[in-house]
């Protein structure tokens, strides 16, 4: 997550997130103002009224279970559809589970091209995403214990 | 310092709100007060230190002081946790800013800690004087995020100014057991009046790991990598 800061303004900049998987979940997560700077403008009406829905909604749940599935639906592999079947145990997207297809743009950087529940055609064998994926910053970048308050 | 002493100790005999409850309202205003008091007596404290103080020293003083003062937290009383006292103090450099100093003030209440950070200025008259105060404000709520997970300034620009970044998470409430966190984070500028820093930015975020929260500051960027994006 990364912002670019001006004397007064903050704007959230790329990389949104490292993944695809990552990339759906913030989108979701932001506000339509920004997430729709990262979304296909032909299709911002459709993706606006599916963000909509999604939206504040603790994550995505009820339409979403934890394990995110992926699938390549492009022979370079940069035209990626993610679901989170709802399904315990997960073993893949079922009919009535959302489908987000995400276009990978660069490093890095991706693009919300559609969602809805019909499979973008020519996609590979859904596989689950088990991996932590890649950091964007060095664990000696870790703040996490720097603050330090004594009371003796 | 008398004035704090009589906020805190009917801060004290307030009523301890349950964890599901609702703060009581005369609650956050003498709260307020507490801090203000506080604020006011650390910057006067600090004002004279010198200008290469050593913080870990300057620290010990100012609790001695401040446990002298009964404003303390009783740590035999870990379980309590009534408003009105605080749980400590910290004081420490700035990497690269030799003319800053930065204090965090923990402040004990039902879902502990309720953190105050406060960033003082070495001037040309040879004092230290209060650049930028920041504290919790949201008592909606016996929970919240109010500890302090990070506080930094990011390096000079090219006209020689920063800015504060500093990160809240959720604080230690009784009766929960989530390992499932939100952060509030913030971007400050100086404002005109140091209790009033100017929010450049002011947003929150789901958080997974007490252990690993990354960040970065840039002259003009602030970068955060931390698991549990959701």
């Amino acid at each position: 997550m990364k912002y670019a800061i001006s004397d007064s303004t903050a704007l959230q900049i790329e990389p949104i997130a490292l993944t695809a998987e990552g990339f759906v979940e913030e989108w979701i997560a932001l506000p339509w103002w920004s997430a729709s700077d990262w979304s296909n403008p032909k299709n911002g009406t459709s993706l606006g009224d599916w963000h909509a829905q999604l939206h504040g909604k603790d994550g995505g749940q009820p339409f979403f279970g934890d394990l995110p599935f992926r699938q390549t639906c492009s022979p370079d592999r940069k035209l990626i559809q993610i679901s989170f079947p709802a399904d315990y145990p997960p073993t893949g997207p079922k009919s009535e589970d959302i489908l987000f297809l995400v276009r990978e743009v660069g490093p890095h950087l991706f693009r919300m091209v559609n969602i809805g529940r019909s499979s973008a055609d020519g996609c590979s064998k859904p596989v689950a995403d088990e991996t932590q994926g890649e950091r964007l910053l060095p664990e000696s970048m870790n703040r996490a214990k720097d603050v330090l308050v004594r009371s003796h | 310092m008398a004035h704090a002493q009589g906020l805190s100790r009917d801060l004290r005999a307030a009523p301890v709100p349950s964890p599901i409850g609702t703060i009581d309202p005369s609650i956050p205003p003498a709260l307020a007060g507490l801090k203000h008091d506080i604020r006011n007596w650390l910057t006067s404290k600090i004002a004279t230190s010198p200008a290469d103080t050593d913080p870990a020293s300057l620290e010990e003083a100012l609790l001695t002081e401040i446990k002298k003062a009964d404003l303390l937290a009783d740590p035999k009383d870990h379980e309590l946790h009534p408003f009105g006292t605080m749980l400590g103090l910290g004081i420490s450099d700035v990497p690269a800013e030799p003319r800053l100093l930065r204090a965090v003030v923990s402040y004990d209440g039902l879902c502990p800690p309720d953190d105050s950070v406060l960033y003082f200025e070495r001037r040309a008259d040879d004092a230290w004087h209060l650049l930028l105060n920041f504290d919790n404000t949201d008592f909606e709520n016996p929970w919240g995020d109010r500890a302090l997970l990070y506080a930094g300034i990011s390096p000079r620009d090219d006209r020689g100014r920063f800015f504060a970044f500093i990160v809240r998470t959720r604080s230690y409430c009784p009766e929960s057991g989530s390992v499932w966190n939100s952060i509030n984070y913030h971007v400050l500028r100086r404002g005109l009046d140091p209790e009033s820093p100017q929010v450049v930015l002011s947003a929150e975020h789901e958080y997974h790991e007490e252990q690993d929260f990354r960040v970065l500051l840039g002259r003009d960027s602030v970068t955060m990598d931390f698991p549990g994006h959701v």
